[in-house]
């Protein structure tokens, strides 16, 4: 019974949400918008490239680094986790911030419904999105850049290692969702977040060469790790089995049973801390 | 000893704001930067008990702790101190079970999803409180007919009047037929008659003919008169007076006044009026002692009971009554004689 | 023109925003933390072809200034126009969250006059932001500026904040008819910050790319800033790309002028004002 009311609520949320998203702006709109970061992100690269490399577009100080041939399908792949990022991480601050603004706010806090599931049905329409930007973005650099692996590449292996990594993050969506209820300025907190995840986790660059500091925070980081098995999984053609790929889906499996339990708690308390001080509907 | 339906025991609700800095200068640009806390106490140790079917208001002036009350009761704000329980459940140790046996009735323009239609709208709250699809397209096509929504039920929201969206906002707060439901200004900047409609929904619809009780929260001293069984009174977050209408306005001591328009009067027999069981006082003045034409206040306890008396007295000598009218206390007066302020300061 | 109408209305819509501003302490603290890893990224992603120091030499050997100062200056016009857009043009749209849009265009105000106040005070935020940048930069990355004329850096700054304040005018009266502000700002945003050179210099673009660079004032920005900062630039290496931005200012304040007269009336026909 209590599953299916969960069920039921994440249903509700996610359809209702989807209809004011598709009503509210073109899908075309909402797709070019969602393309466009982490396709430019990837023209900045192919610029600085042309420039370093002379025009040949081969940098041997990346082949030597990372083992890959071609810096500009690691930096599309990597950008291109980008989008999960604005999903899974912000998407549900994003939910709380929109009712507060439309007023709903206290009406769904009002019903018996699991407000996690609420959470996940608001967020699951911009999840939905980020994956076909995603896939939208590896055939844009396909077709402009061409894509030039090692080996076949292991498609499973990038599926299982993005799937991973978007529940891994969701947790994380969880948390910031919370902190939305007392900081109030979502946006402005997503934006200092996104570019430190950027960063740390090794999406627009390499990290192989970076000081330990900076690699035990990106190994925290999920999209780290999800970054890393699917760059490996379709351009070097890594198996489930290499030593590097099952420490990185060790680590998504970690990640994920410490953190959604944690983002989980984290929720309830901030939104329990809303309640006791007033300011679940303000923003 | 009753069972109530809602009951509170020293109910308290505890803001903290910022001190007000009065003054320029230097020390007090930076007793600004770090302004000392204050603390607002929106409700404050209140105790209510409201019976099964029973329609309770609340009345007070703006930023008396209706809204509080009603956010307390609803689960959105946990209390400071005291106890509260709906339906028999707590609402501090038991939020889904209360949840579960409220609707709540906001208005506003807000509070609804502007791109959905109403039927979406009411859709997606059904399923936040556990409605299987069947169940809630069915009672959906129930409640919009009760509140004439069914022919722009599926437009979207953006497109509707005000009236209609406080009427929406109404049977959104029933679609999950709870028995208890808690409304807060449901008619708030509404026009005469779509409040009116509003007004006979719940006093009809939902006490006569559904039995829910009802707590409804409203500055509007008429409309709790009318509507509701009993009121209580709040001020500064505090009950100040709680009974029914009638004994409310009981309590207060001030006389009705019938006041008359005459003609034809022969004489000023104000003793004579003075006379009539009940009259306190009478006072006559002409405005045309040449046709008889005079007005004429009777102040009494009782202008039923009196008035009667008063004008077959007046008939029987010869006059007659052009004007009539009487004047009642009402729970203005009551909050005027309990707090020396108006209802709507 | 009242002007004393519009001074008092310019004046509520600047204090009103400042405080808004204030009121958020996250968003207070945000600012300083956002442009650092922003920052970061822009410099490390040429990690991709070589160390820091290779990467520098490599472009100070094409004439280029040195890549931590190339890239501070990019990113610092980048987040004033990111400010500046979303100050000033998505101030309409949040009239409209905020329920006020309509109280707003009631009174006898001139429109332009508000999305100015919004932009000056965006531009007060955008200053503190270019403080903290340009004191943290110099700490973390080593910036050597070379600087030859204070007040041609001054002039540099004035003229860039002036074209970004008029573009981000222009697009906000633009965002009163479309209802998808906020997406279109940052639509805007990716396509702004590749063609403008923030990451790069911008003569590093292919040519046949180079001309959608020169239309965006921002570029203008970044060039002057760069010549003067780093390159020890005067007058008279920066006045043509001056004059530019000038130009393109009043350009857009002209367009800003009839087309928020425009999508008013249109959405007042529409009665699509408060809708969002």
């Amino acid at each position: 019974m209590e599953l299916r009311f969960i069920a039921r609520t994440f249903w509700a949320s996610f359809i209702s949400s989807l209809k004011m998203v598709l009503r509210y702006v073109t899908l075309r709109g909402l797709v070019a918008f969602n393309i466009s970061v982490p396709l430019f992100f990837v023209l900045t690269s192919w610029v600085i490239g042309q420039f370093m490399t002379g025009g040949t577009g081969v940098s041997g100080f990346f082949t030597e680094t990372t083992g890959m041939a071609d810096y500009l399908s690691f930096v599309t792949i990597g950008f291109a986790f980008n989008s999960f990022i604005f999903s899974a991480v912000f998407g549900g601050s994003h939910a709380i911030r929109g009712e507060q603004e439309h007023g709903t706010a206290e009406l769904v806090f009002v019903t018996p419904s699991n407000k996690l599931a609420w959470l996940l049905g608001k967020m699951m329409g911009d999840i939905i999105f980020s994956i076909i930007t995603f896939f939208i973005l590896l055939v844009f650099g396909a077709t402009l850049f061409g894509f030039h692996p090692k080996a076949p590449p292991n498609i499973p292996l990038a599926i299982v290692g993005i799937l991973l990594t978007m529940i891994a993050l969701t947790a994380f969506g969880f948390v910031f969702a919370g902190i939305c209820f007392t900081a109030k300025r979502e946006h402005e907190l997503s934006q200092v977040l996104w570019p430190m995840m950027v960063l740390f986790g090794g999406l627009a660059f390499p990290i192989t060469n970076f000081p330990l500091w900076w690699k035990i925070i990106a190994w925290m980081i999920p999209v780290t790790h999800g970054a890393e098995i699917t760059r490996n999984a379709l351009l070097l053609g890594s198996s489930f089995l290499d030593h590097d790929i099952l420490i990185g889906l060790g680590m998504l499996v970690l990640q994920t049973i410490i953190l959604l339990p944690i983002g989980t708690l984290l929720y309830t308390k901030m939104e329990k801390a809303a309640k006791k001080k007033g300011t679940l509907a303000t923003y | 000893m009753p069972v109530y339906a809602i009951e509170t025991k020293n109910l308290t609700k505890v803001f903290e704001k910022k001190a007000k800095i009065e003054g320029k200068g230097l020390k007090h640009f930076f007793r600004r930067v770090r302004p000392k806390k204050e603390e607002l106490v929106a409700v404050d140790h209140i105790n209510l008990g409201i019976k099964e079917g029973e329609l309770f208001g609340l009345l007070g002036p703006n930023g008396a702790g209706k809204t509080t009350t009603i956010k307390l009761l609803s689960t959105l704000l946990i209390p400071d101190e005291g106890t509260a329980t709906v339906n028999g459940y707590d609402v501090s140790k038991q939020p889904r079970e209360v949840q579960q046996s409220i609707g709540v009735v906001t208005g506003g323009e807000r509070g609804l999803y502007w791109r959905l239609t109403g039927r979406e709208n009411l859709w997606f709250f059904s399923q936040l409180y556990n409605i299987p699809d069947r169940v809630a397209k069915k009672r959906i096509d129930e409640l919009l007919p009760l509140v004439e929504l069914e022919k722009r039920a599926d437009e979207h929201v953006e497109k509707y009047s005000r009236g209609m969206k406080q009427r929406l906002h109404v049977i959104r707060g029933l679609v999950n037929d709870p028995p208890i439901i808690l409304m807060d200004e449901p008619t708030l900047g509404l026009d005469p008659g779509s409040a009116r409609v509003i007004r006979d929904f719940v006093k009809n619809e939902l006490q006569g003919k559904q039995n829910k009780t009802i707590l409804h929260t409203t500055h509007y001293m008429e409309e709790a008169d009318q509507l509701c069984d009993r009121i209580a009174i709040i001020d500064n977050g505090k009950i100040i007076a709680l009974d029914t209408p009638e004994k409310l306005k009981k309590k207060i001591r001030r006389t009705d006044i019938i006041s008359m328009n005459v003609s034809n009067l022969q004489q000023a027999d104000e003793k004579k009026l003075q006379a009539i069981d009940g009259v306190k006082k009478a006072v006559i003045a002409f405005t045309d002692p040449t046709v008889g034409k005079a007005s004429i206040k009777i102040h009494c306890d009782n202008a039923e009971e009196v008035m009667p008396v008063a004008t077959e007295f007046l008939i029987r000598n010869g006059a007659r009554i052009m004007t009539l009218e009487q004047t009642k206390p009402t729970l203005e007066d009551v909050f005027i004689s309990m707090t020396g302020r108006k209802l709507r300061d | 023109m009242n002007v004393i109408r519009e001074w008092r209305t310019f004046k509520a819509i600047f204090v009103r925003n400042i405080k808004l501003f204030t009121a958020y302490k996250a968003w207070v603290i945000a600012t300083v933390i956002w442009p650092i890893p922003l920052l970061a990224l822009n410099i490390l992603q040429w990690g991709l072809f070589g160390t820091l120091g290779e990467v520098s030499e490599t472009l100070e050997q094409s004439g280029f200034p040195p890549l931590a100062g190339t890239i501070i200056v990019g990113t610092i016009v980048y987040l004033l126009y990111n400010r500046l857009l979303w100050g000033t043009g998505v101030s309409i749209q949040s009239e409209r969250w905020m329920g006020t849009i309509e109280v707003l265009f009631v009174t006898p105000t001139n429109k332009m006059t508000v999305l100015l106040a919004s932009g000056v005070s965006s531009l007060v935020e955008a200053s503190w932001w270019i403080v903290c940048i340009f004191g943290m930069s110099w700490m973390l990355f080593g910036v050597q500026p070379s600087i030859t004329s204070w007040p041609t850096v001054f002039l540099c700054l004035v003229s860039t904040m002036v074209a970004l304040l008029a573009v981000g005018v222009f697009f906000g009266g633009f965002f009163v008819l479309t209802r998808a502000a906020d997406q279109l700002a940052s639509g805007l945003q990716a396509p702004i910050r590749f063609f403008s050179g923030v990451a790069f210099p911008v003569n590093v673009l292919p040519q046949t790319l180079q001309f959608v660079s020169f239309v965006i004032p921002v570029t203008y920005g970044i060039l002057t800033l760069r010549d003067s900062i780093l390159s020890g630039g005067d007058i008279n290496t920066i006045w043509l790309n001056i004059v530019a931005l000038y130009a393109m200012a009043a350009i857009f304040l002209v367009l800003a002028h009839f087309t928020i007269k425009a999508v008013e009336r249109r959405a007042k026909k529409n009665g699509t004002l408060y809708m969002f």
